[in-house]
């Protein structure tokens, strides 16, 4: 109908019309708009169909059969990976990793509101016997060939309406940035394949006796960390630390350390302190094995909405940090990080986050340190997710890189997840690694292709 | 000269046409009104299962464990994720406030990162976790962002019904909630919004279709409705929504609305 008033106007004979009056001609105009609204109305219309919902013969047999839910549960998740490696160094090169998984997840639910929860993972990478375990490092065979790890490990439940505990290995997640981690402390990471491990095997688990307890919009959370491990780091001899010297032990500890945060939730904000006496990640070289001491955090994080942004900062005090070139001298330092979450775009998230890391009475000599310390450290992270064809195909984007003019390295990586049915999904991505410090330069040729099928059940 | 005068009033004439098309009707307002003051309770507890099936008809399926509460005019809802595996234990919770001037309060625990992570909720268009129904479909409507308009009266599945036109008064709402209009069939004998058809700014049609309903002590519930998203005839994708374990206007602990109940999960 558009087209044929279209047409219209366009014929030479319409400025014979213009003799007509000019309500004619509204008139005319009116009928011409109206037939086309009422088109247009009844092709939408059409568009609702009548046919039963599939729904039904699924919905009907399960309230039919009076389903009792069953207090336990058990899933898992079985994973096949391959990565090919850019390097041209054998024998990381080529087809680096064939990897299988198996994620096993049991929960178990009381009647009286507790519940105990446990995972465990396994792989067995075949890379390994297929070119041959002499080309690689012992160290490299013992971290990376195979594993079989317990995650969460833990009992939980109220103690009264106000008064929450979880006991036993657990992960509990400080501060607000999914990036940068500023004030998430109290975890290690599993840094040995950077880049490319899942983030939800990234974080360690740790024994804790854990309790909140709600006062209005605020929660105490004191907890007591019952079991000190470190992060994982890339072994020796491996693509990710060509150095063929055997890295030290961590020294092993068996004492409690405390910590305690303090949140309170509002609409539109929400705020975090936190404070802890634990021992320090990183470490420093001491006859022989890597020493941990006691280092006092305090920190706090907080969000604030505005429209669709999401602004997060989050600010950490460390103080008795020890360096392996300086072991007589206790160092202070301060984090800090800013960061923002767009949320404006339907199904996509953007953020970039920016932190700050300051060395106080900053001594030259950290310079020489194994891990490159500067007086003051910036990293950049940038991100991006999008969901498309309902939520089956995901793309994302990942930028983390290191220095203030964002030059001193770091790695990009970009992949796909697709939903190729309920329950299994496939994973395709690409990571790049980028030079600019000692620390970068050395795994710089790293760049990989890797891809993945999960079958959830 | 003349030819152009009349250009220009015809211009004149189809500007003022389209401001009428727009402008608020008092009788659709009455009907939309009495949609809005409808009881539907005061707490909804119930058992969500959805269907998802795209274009080629491959389909998924959740199952979520819903609640709803009214806080005086706002109102709180959590949905816990049950199945499958890679979802489960997701969970989402959303305080809606009434006033129109504050942005609601949203929050997704999401079992992966283990924490439970604060979500703008200016832009309610992205989908709600794959469905054909987004953020904004979940959320009440404020009646004064938006003119009415009574299309015709009609009849759905044998019962008498209006069809009013919504239109957003605002470009504002429009970004918000990626509808530029809705045409709603509201049934004559109980004020329920049986269909809906949501012209979304990107040229695609989303179709709401209630399929079921039951009443139950005065209040009607929705048993199944699909949201089905096309462009043109063209079907692109599909979500079937159907309901079961229903609790009616029970007893539901305000702990239940809260960052502590979301990572707890069921």
């Amino acid at each position: 109908m558009v087209q044929l008033m279209m047409v219209y106007l366009q014929q030479e004979d319409w400025k014979k019309d213009f003799n007509m009056s000019h309500s004619k001609l509204l008139l005319s105009f009116l009928l011409i708009l109206s037939a086309v609204q009422a088109e247009s109305l009844d092709d939408a219309l059409d568009g609702f169909d009548d046919e039963p919902s599939k729904l039904i013969e699924v919905h009907v047999p399960i309230s039919q059969n009076e389903i009792v839910e069953k207090n336990y549960s058990l899933t898992g998740k079985l994973t096949e990976q391959v990565a090919f490696s850019y390097s041209d160094d054998a024998p990381h090169d080529n087809i680096s990793s064939l990897k299988s998984s198996l994620l096993l997840d049991y929960e178990h639910k009381f009647d009286n509101g507790f519940r105990f929860k446990t995972n465990a993972k396994a792989y067995y990478d075949a890379i390994y016997s297929i070119r041959g375990r002499e080309k690689y490092s012992k160290d490299e065979l013992n971290e990376l060939e195979s594993e079989v790890e317990l995650f969460d490990a833990y009992l939980e439940g109220s103690l009264s309406d106000n008064l929450d505990m979880k006991l036993g290995r657990q992960v509990v997640v400080w501060g607000r940035s999914d990036t940068i981690r500023i004030t998430d402390v109290l975890n290690p990471l599993d840094n040995r394949r950077p880049g490319m491990v899942d983030i939800e095997d990234l974080r360690l688990p740790v024994a804790m006796a854990k309790f909140d307890y709600f006062i209005g919009d605020w929660r105490f959370t004191p907890m007591a960390v019952v079991e000190q491990r470190f992060s994982k780091n890339p072994p020796s001899g491996s693509a990710f630390n060509p150095n063929p010297q055997s890295t030290p032990n961590n020294k092993s500890y068996s004492d409690i350390t405390p910590a305690l945060s303090i949140g309170g939730e509002f609409s539109g904000w929400d705020i975090n302190f936190y404070a802890s006496q634990l021992h320090d990640d990183i470490g420093y070289f001491d006859a022989g094995k890597m020493a941990h001491d006691k280092v006092n955090m305090f920190g706090t994080a907080v969000n604030i909405l505005q429209g669709s942004w999401l602004l997060k900062s989050e600010l950490a005090h460390f103080d008795g940090l020890k360096y392996s070139s300086i072991q007589n001298k206790d160092f202070k330092r301060t984090d800090a990080l800013l960061g923002l979450e767009y949320n404006g775009i339907p199904d996509t998230l953007i953020s970039y986050d920016v932190a700050v890391r300051a060395i106080h009475d900053y001594d030259q000599r950290l310079k020489h340190e194994p891990l490159e310390t500067k007086e003051r450290s910036y990293q950049h992270a940038f991100r991006v997710s999008s969901d498309f064809l309902n939520a089956t195909l995901k793309a994302n984007y990942l930028i983390s890189l290191f220095g203030s003019q964002m030059n001193e390295g770091g790695f990009q990586r970009a992949w796909l997840k697709y939903d190729i049915a309920d329950g299994i999904f496939a994973n395709v991505g690409v990571v790049d690694y980028m030079g600019g410090s000692r620390r970068f330069d050395a795994v710089s040729n790293n760049d990989m292709i890797f891809t993945d099928i999960s079958y959830t059940f | 000269m003349k030819a152009k005068k009349i250009l220009f009033l015809l211009g004149v004439g189809a500007t003022l046409l389209t401001s009428n098309l727009m402008a608020d009707d008092a009788t659709a307002r009455t009907i939309m009104e009495k949609v809005d003051a409808r009881d539907d309770g005061q707490t909804l507890e119930q058992d969500m299962l959805m269907l998802l099936i795209d274009k080629n008809g491959k389909e998924r399926t959740r199952d979520l464990k819903s609640y709803g509460k009214d806080k005086g005019e706002d109102s709180h809802r959590t949905m816990f994720f049950k199945s499958p595996a890679d979802v489960k234990n997701t969970a989402f919770l959303t305080y809606d406030y009434d006033d129109a001037s504050k942005d609601d309060d949203q929050w997704l625990y999401l079992p992966a990162l283990k924490k439970v992570k604060r979500i703008p909720s200016t832009d309610k268009s992205s989908s709600f976790m794959g469905s054909d129904f987004s953020y904004f479909d979940m959320t009440d409507r404020d009646l004064e962002d938006y003119d009415f308009k009574l299309i015709k009266e009609t009849k759905v599945r044998g019962h008498d019904a209006w069809m009013i036109e919504s239109t957003p008064r605002n470009q504002k709402v429009i970004d918000e909630s990626g509808y530029e209009k809705t045409i709603a069939i509201v049934r004559k004998d109980n004020y329920v919004v049986v269909r809906a058809i949501n012209f979304l700014t990107n040229g695609k049609k989303k179709y709401l279709d209630l399929k079921k309903i039951h009443e139950e002590n005065g209040v009607w519930l929705v048993d199944e409705m699909t949201m089905t998203t096309k462009k043109g005839t063209r079907t692109l994708h599909k979500t079937v929504l159907s309901f079961s374990n229903v609790t009616l206007n029970g007893s539901i602990d305000d702990g239940v609305f809260t960052t502590r109940r979301l990572e707890k999960g069921l």
